[in-house]
């Protein structure tokens, strides 16, 4: 199920970013159980985060592992001048956009690679099921930097300046790539709209 | 559609790149204020507003997932974090079944956001293998204790909890173990209307699965 509860905000960003800082701390010193925690609790936002931008489950898998991993073997590249989950976002998206520029084959069906099952009941849910798999074919042809700025405002709940550091880019460009991205986004929902209660 | 014809500096425009950011609380003051003080007065800013939150909503909700291969995902990460974990905690000190459980879920924390059923039933089935483990380890040393868990349910990420209560009740399903990382409640029912009770259970809209799963051994 989705844990959009882990949101910073909701158990005081400061008191979680102060305790994420000590558990990077007892991870420079090799403290297993201090790694342990933060793996649980990045692994799934991580994952969803490379699935949007990269839609390639094998190279998610590897990119996620790559990414957490550095945490662990070279502690020593978290300096602590950002919050550890800019810092772990920025290293998964570096590394999935150079494994993009690496990937040279085209997606051969990226509506089966990110896509929505129709549970139990379609007839049910045929018109959220709609307005979802609308959803997620305006995304995929979306850029993956359009798909990452969504992603991390959206379910992420970042700001723009978080978002401009992740991304490595200007704060201007983070706005200019969500405003075109949601007006794309709202150009292919035009006729859905009334299935939203 | 509140699209609008924008000029340079428009303060629709400036508005509008904003409200993604005003939506999620991220805003600092002085950019929430500029927003509230031309969304008092122009309407068709504050309808942008309306499907920028109703925008937000479905995205965040998207269950993106990916078919990921348990099997191999588990090699690659779990194999790690067991010996990580063999490593910091002694088996004495926490019930063998509870490492056992807490290692198998891991990979399954992935399944958080999973939708397809043939990919739940793969966690389900991976979060699940430990309870045996348990029911044989428990079985040995203190037989009161055996959850008897021998199904297995998981429900909609948008099921009322009364209507799962009911429906359990239903069944004559009680949970004795759950929620695992991936959603999965284990589930003990009689074992004569164990059959009856999933096909009871499978038919409710809000229930993605209802298995049987590895039956109690004789006592
Ligand atoms: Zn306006």
């Amino acid at each position: 199920m989705i844990e959009p509860a882990d949101h910073v905000e909701a158990k005081g960003g400061d008191a979680r970013n102060r305790e994420e800082l000590r558990l990077a701390a007892r991870i420079g010193r090799r403290d297993l159980k201090a790694f342990e925690t933060i793996y649980r609790r990045y692994q799934p936002r991580l994952a969803r985060f490379l699935l949007h931008i990269l839609r390639r489950p094998h190279l998610v898998e590897e990119v996620l592992d790559d990414t957490l991993m550095v945490l662990w073997n070279r502690p020593d590249s978290f300096a602590g001048r950002s919050k550890l989950s800019t810092w772990l976002f920025s290293i998964a998206y570096r590394k999935a956009m150079m494994a993009l520029r690496k990937q040279e084959d085209p997606i051969e069906d990226q509506a089966g690679e990110e896509r929505i099952s129709p549970g139990s009941s379609p007839e049910q849910h045929a018109g959220a099921n709609r307005v979802k798999t609308v959803l997620l074919e305006a995304l995929s042809r979306l850029s993956a930097d359009h798909r990452a700025v969504v992603d991390l405002t959206y379910f992420h709940e970042m700001g723009y300046r978080e978002i401009a550091q992740i991304m490595d880019c200007p704060v201007d460009t983070v706005k200019t790539r969500m405003f075109h991205a949601r007006r794309h986004l709202r150009q292919e929902l035009a006729g859905e709209f009334s299935d939203w209660v | 559609m509140a699209d609008i014809i924008f000029l340079r500096d428009d303060p629709h425009r400036s508005t509008q790149m904003l409200l993604p950011w005003y939506v999620n609380g991220q805003l600092d003051a002085s950019d929430a204020a500029a927003v509230e003080a031309h969304l008092c007065q122009c309407d068709a800013c504050r309808a942008a507003l309306d499907e920028e939150a109703r925008l937000k909503k479905e995205i965040a909700a998207l269950p993106v997932h990916a078919d990921l291969g348990w099997e191999k995902l588990q090699r690659r990460l779990a194999p790690d974090l067991m010996d990580l974990q063999d490593d910091v905690r002694r088996p004495e000190k926490q019930p063998r079944f509870h490492q056992a459980w807490r290692n198998m879920a891991r990979p399954a924390v992935l399944g958080a956001f999973a939708g397809a059923q043939i990919m739940l039933l793969a966690v389900a089935v991976l979060a699940f293998r430990p309870m045996a483990d348990r029911a044989e380890y428990r079985s040995l040393g203190a037989p009161a204790a055996r959850p008897g868990g021998n199904a297995i349910v998981m429900f909609r990420p948008d099921a009322v909890e009364q209507d799962m209560r009911l429906a359990l009740d239903h069944a004559g399903a009680r949970i004795v173990e759950g929620p695992t990382a991936a959603g999965a409640y284990v589930l003990n029912i009689s074992p004569d209307r164990r059959d009856a009770a999933l096909r009871d259970l499978q038919e409710r809209s809000f229930i993605l699965l209802a298995q049987p799963i590895e039956p109690d051994p004789p006592r």
